[in-house]
């Protein structure tokens, strides 16, 4: 190969390779999540409106069995909407329901029993809600949230801790973003779910943990 | 879910018993419908409680209304409400009640779905399925009838605790095993009687509960239609074989064949039994069928 074809061979070789580095989208980086605790030391503010998204929030709950294990199971259906104020936290308002009849335990036939007057009687009570009465920054970003859960037709006052997970500004995909997990414990028995209590714990530990997308 | 003392005690043992007892006392003083009304609403009031506890007035949730529709039974047995007057205000009576029972305890859940008038449309439809079953059963109280027509609501009342239990309710079927217990004792304390006046005030209380009992396994639970309508239709199939019976009696009276037979011999009560153990049995059939596969804890 002489050294003019050769020269030619890598010229139009350079041009390929920079028309294709400049044409061919490389992968998007997503921004790197924050702190929600962060935004206020940034003045970065995450004050607003969210709608929680339920496809990136789950409901996660266990329950002794046979005094033996923990039965796992969860709910796949969260709504609800959070109003967040950071400099003055505790004007912060967080609204959840849950589809009773969406709880998943990878057993149809338990889903059912669960589902059944037995258990939630989810025909009778469709929805688990919360609505928070009082918000109170603690250390480190953490919220203590105060408010009424109403499950089974019983209305009870719930205190959790709820922690930052992270925040996300918009970008030309979707709304600026806010994540939020709590874990606490409830008595099915306060809420008039008396039944298998023995067999099946009394208490429920409940990981809840939501992903929310600003709305304005 | 194997079943605790505490379930076998008060949901098997104190409504027998006590069902029991108030018919053995009752019905020395009372006459048999008051009797027998008297005995399966509290035998059934008892058990109810004992099983669920006492959770307050008003009751919350549907399964609570079963115990207050029990009483309103009862005191449709007392009184003697749907026994008397003309065939048409009694069959009125019967739908009026049985819509009452209906709206108590799955009102809530069809009012979400229907208001106003398409509600009380919903109610009269169920409830007149309960007056139907209602009408056969008081129908089937025949003098000389003996304890037969006790033992076609023994059958339902078993039946409709089976198709409750598959169909995902452990606790409606449990309330369906008290109801159960009531007639059981009832039928052992009638079997050998003569008059079926007993069954006339069982029917009222018995009825109310087993159909609202149906009614909240359709609705609350995942009991299938046709498996409700089945059990339903038990006491229907009883007096289909009771009118066939009287038929065949009839015309063998008439040709002078044979010794007689009587209407209410063994052979009809077999022949009723036989039928409403078919249909009680398709109808659990049938739920099982609809169920999810059981795995081998039970689940």
């Amino acid at each position: 190969m002489s050294k003019c074809r050769l020269l030619s061979v890598l010229g139009v070789s350079a041009v390929l390779g920079a028309l294709s580095l400049a044409f061919i989208p490389l992968p998007q980086t997503k921004p790197a999540a924050k702190s929600a605790a962060a935004p206020a030391a940034r003045g970065d503010d995450a004050s607003g409106n969210y709608t929680i998204d339920s496809v990136h929030s789950a409901v996660i709950f266990r329950v002794k069995h046979m005094d033996v294990s923990w039965s796992y199971g969860r709910f796949n259906q969260l709504a609800g909407s959070l109003v967040l104020d950071s400099a003055h936290p505790e004007n912060s308002v967080v609204e959840l329901s849950i589809a009773v009849d969406s709880v998943d335990t990878n057993n149809e036939k338990r889903d059912q029993h669960l589902m059944s007057p037995d258990f939630f009687s989810a025909k009778e009570f469709p929805e688990i809600t919360f609505q928070s009465e009082k918000v109170k920054a603690l250390k480190d970003g953490v919220l203590e949230v105060s408010g009424k859960v109403t499950m089974h037709g019983e209305t009870k006052p719930l205190t959790v801790q709820v922690t930052p997970a992270g925040t996300a500004p918009s970008t030309g995909r979707g709304p600026a973003l806010a994540g939020f997990e709590t874990t606490f414990t409830l008595k099915r028995s306060d809420f008039g779910m008396n039944n298998m209590i023995g067999p099946l714990g009394d208490e429920v530990f409940v990981t809840l943990s939501v992903e929310a997308g600003k709305v304005d | 879910m194997e079943p605790t003392v505490s379930d076998l005690g008060f949901g098997i043992l104190l409504p027998a018993v006590l069902a029991g007892l108030l018919l053995l006392v009752l019905r020395r003083a009372l006459p048999g419908a008051v009797a027998g009304a008297i005995a399966v609403g509290l035998g059934y009031v008892a058990g109810h409680v004992g099983l669920r506890g006492w959770r307050g007035w008003v009751p919350r949730e549907s399964t609570d209304w079963v115990a207050v529709v029990a009483l309103l039974g009862l005191c449709v047995g007392v009184t003697g409400l749907t026994r008397r007057g003309p065939t048409g205000l009694r069959s009125l009576s019967r739908l009026l009640l049985a819509g009452l029972a209906a709206w108590l305890v799955v009102g809530k859940v069809l009012g979400r779905e229907h208001e106003g008038l398409g509600l009380l449309r919903e109610l009269l439809v169920l409830g007149a399925g309960i007056a139907v079953a209602w009408s056969a059963l008081e129908t089937l109280a025949l003098p000389h009838a003996r304890g037969g027509p006790v033992a076609v609501l023994f059958v339902t009342s078993l039946g409709c605790a089976a198709v409750l239990g598959i169909s995902g309710s452990i606790v409606l079927a449990q309330l369906a095993g008290v109801l159960t217990s009531t007639l059981g004792a009832t039928l052992v304390l009638c079997a050998r009687q003569r008059s079926a006046d007993v069954l006339l005030g069982v029917a009222s209380p018995a009825a109310l509960v087993l159909g609202v009992l149906l009614l909240a396994g359709l609705l609350l639970a995942d009991v299938p239609p046709a498996s409700a309508l089945l059990l339903a239709a038990v006491p229907l199939g009883a007096l289909v074989v009771r009118l066939g019976a009287e038929v065949l009696h009839r015309r063998a009276a008439s040709s002078g064949e044979g010794r007689r037979a009587s209407a209410d011999g063994a052979g009809t009560l077999c022949a009723q039994l036989i039928v409403c153990a078919g249909l009680a049995g398709a109808a659990f059939w049938l739920a099982l069928q609809a169920s999810p596969p059981l795995d081998a804890a039970g689940y």
